[in-house]
């Protein structure tokens, strides 16, 4: 057998088992929630880093500061 | 034999009922797994520990009548009143909002998500909102999608939304449409000034488009969200309810009322000690205050005593205002 027969079943099993939920998220929302999720995790990372930038920044500074007062 | 609550019928893993004036909600077999999880997870506990979930107990199954030996039976505890979302002012509506994106926050954690997102979800002990379906939860598994998501936005979001920038009447239409606004309506009603909240334009607007631009062509489970992606979704979420609050400046036919009626302070102190008097003599265990503006009476009644005060107006904006004013 040819890997790319295999390929479909293996993309198919990826899929997650049936949930018990009994709306329907519909197609069109998942896609925008694909599209969504990808914007918004970008910019929640990039506040995490920035959050720690600065905590690093204020850090250094304070240190720096520290240091010039002891001398 | 239990007899099932008519209005509990959209859920396949359990339902409610009632027995001997007490509530119960029996679950089916194919959900006996999950519940395990819920409980042996410590997700259950940590919510309790929170205030976030109603409390129950189990019932041993076959000691009662009603509580087969197939079936999980759980006794919730019982809530003095029942209130529907319709019935809601904006402030309540969005600590129900934020509620839910807290116990989903904590769901992952224990590595469990919400199934759905409906107001009709969550009821209020006093002021105070509690999630009341214990049955909500399922297994999560990295990479799916929220699933709620377009019914978080059009339950919650886009009749917060629409109650901000058009009226907050919006709300009690509600009842006219129990599934929400669907987006595309909500962006329609949406001023320009709404496009300038990051939050609305991507959870609406972009959601509405996008959902638009790809159609309706059936579910879809795709892995399509990385675990990030739906701790950065929920996350969002959340600032862009918290982001959203009734402008201060509105006015409405009774939120002047206590500054321009024709009371002076005689009148208004003889009134109290009045409604005092009704209220030690007669020791009610209810009491209704119809037309309740800034709850002055009401409280009179709680401290009275009365243990169970319910007080009730037609006009949002002084609602709102007496349930802000308990919750801080």
């Amino acid at each position: 057998m040819n890997i790319r027969h295999l390929l479909p079943i293996l993309y198919v099993m990826t899929f997650p088992q049936d949930a018990f939920a009994y709306i329907d998220p519909g197609s069109g929302s998942i896609f925008a929630q694909a599209i969504i999720g990808i914007v918004v995790a970008g910019l929640f990372l990039i506040r995490i880093w920035w959050t720690k930038i600065l905590a690093l920044t204020r850090s250094s500074i304070s240190k720096l500061f520290g240091e010039d007062r002891k001398e | 034999m239990n007899q099932q609550s008519t209005a509990s019928f959209r859920d396949s893993c359990g339902y409610i009922f009632e027995h001997g004036g007490e509530i119960y909600r029996c679950i089916e077999p194919i959900y006996h797994a999950r519940y395990r999880q819920i409980m042996a997870s410590g997700l259950y506990e940590t919510l309790i520990n929170r205030s976030l979930l109603i409390q129950h107990i189990e019932i041993a199954p076959g000691s009662m009548p009603f509580a087969p030996m197939e079936k999980i039976t759980l006794k919730p505890q019982k809530l003095n009143l029942i209130t529907y979302p319709f019935e809601w002012c904006f402030c309540q509506l969005k600590s129900a909002a934020l509620q839910l994106l807290e116990i989903q926050a904590i769901a992952m954690e224990f590595g469990m998500t919400l199934r759905d997102a409906t107001p009709f979800n969550h009821q209020f002990k006093g002021s105070r909102v509690i999630f009341i379906d214990t049955l909500s939860f399922d297994e999560y598994q990295e990479g799916t999608p929220w699933i709620p998501y377009r019914q978080f936005c059009e339950n919650f979001l886009a009749p917060l939304v629409v109650a901000k920038f058009r009226d907050p009447s919006f709300l009690k239409f509600a009842s006219l449409s129990l599934q929400g606004i669907p987006l595309d309506i909500a962006v329609k009603l949406l001023p320009f000034e709404g496009y300038l909240n990051f939050g609305i334009l991507v959870h609406l607007v972009g959601h509405a488009k996008l959902a638009n631009a790809k159609g309706g062509e059936g579910t879809s489970k795709h892995r399509v969200l990385s675990r990030t992606g739906l701790v950065a979704l929920i996350d969002s979420l959340r600032r862009s309810v918290e982001s959203l609050s009734m402008p201060s400046n509105r006015r409405s036919t009774w939120s002047e009322y206590r500054s321009e009626s024709n009371y002076n302070s005689d009148d208004i102190l003889e009134k109290e000690s009045v409604v005092q008097t009704f209220i030690r003599t007669l020791s009610p265990k209810t009491v209704l205050d119809i037309g309740c503006n800034d709850g002055r009476f009401s409280r009179i009644a709680v401290k009275c005593g009365v243990a169970s005060v319910v007080a009730i107006d037609s006009d949002h904006l002084v609602i709102d205002r007496l349930v802000r004013s308990l919750i801080q």
